[in-house]
């Protein structure tokens, strides 16, 4: 899975530049609230083919673990 | 579905009135304490128009308050589902995420309400069925 792809998903869904989404987390990033988390996940579910359990979406709260569910 | 009204968020109602009523709108309920999701509501209804909820934060808790930051006016859609079966099919049509659970709703007596979030951003309230 292109890590780029995904890292470029979540610049343009929490308006950043690509290079800003290291280290990023629903608690640092003002723009993440829970309309543009819906639309992250989303376009998630659209590169993986899948359909997230709703507690999945919810762990869902940084860079990082949306990049372990992609590495997975 | 049946489309109920259109939620406008408002800084005061005060500030939204004239406006409504020089459209042609009544108010039909005034300033109800929604105290769960920390809004004062008024329902304006028109009779060549959609039915409008005018939202003001109750406190400086409220989650209007992170909307209004952006802007005022129109940010959710109401419908009203007449069968559960309805909510579920449209639900997994949409992809609508759950934003809060079913709130027993103040305005409606003997209903609940819930919002959802959909995957273009946008909000959407749901009266259960009674």
């Amino acid at each position: 899975m292109d890590e780029n792809a995904v890292r470029r998903i979540v610049a343009r869904v929490l308006d950043l530049r690509d290079e800003d989404v290291d280290r990023l987390t629903r608690e640092n990033c003002a723009t993440w609230d829970s309309l543009r988390h819906i639309e992250l996940v989303t376009e998630i579910e659209d590169l993986l083919g899948v359909d997230l359990r709703d507690e999945q979406v919810a762990s869902l709260d940084s860079f990082d673990k949306i990049m372990s569910l992609v590495g997975d | 579905m049946l489309f109920h009204h259109l939620g406008h968020a408002t800084r005061t109602l005060d500030r939204s009135r004239a406006t409504l009523k020089a459209l042609g709108y009544q108010c039909v309920a005034a300033e109800i304490h929604d105290v769960k999701l920390g809004v004062l509501v008024e329902f304006w209804h028109s009779p060549n128009a959609p039915m409008i909820e005018l939202l003001q934060p109750a406190d400086p808790s409220s989650p209007l308050v992170a909307i209004l930051r952006q802007r005022s006016g129109p940010y959710h859609y109401c419908f009203s589902a007449e069968s559960f079966e309805e909510v579920g099919a449209w639900v997994l049509e949409t992809r609508a995420r759950m934003l809060t659970p079913p709130l027993d709703a103040v305005a409606f007596p003997q209903r609940k309400i819930q919002f959802f979030g959909v995957p273009d951003g946008s909000i959407f309230e749901l009266v259960w069925p009674a």
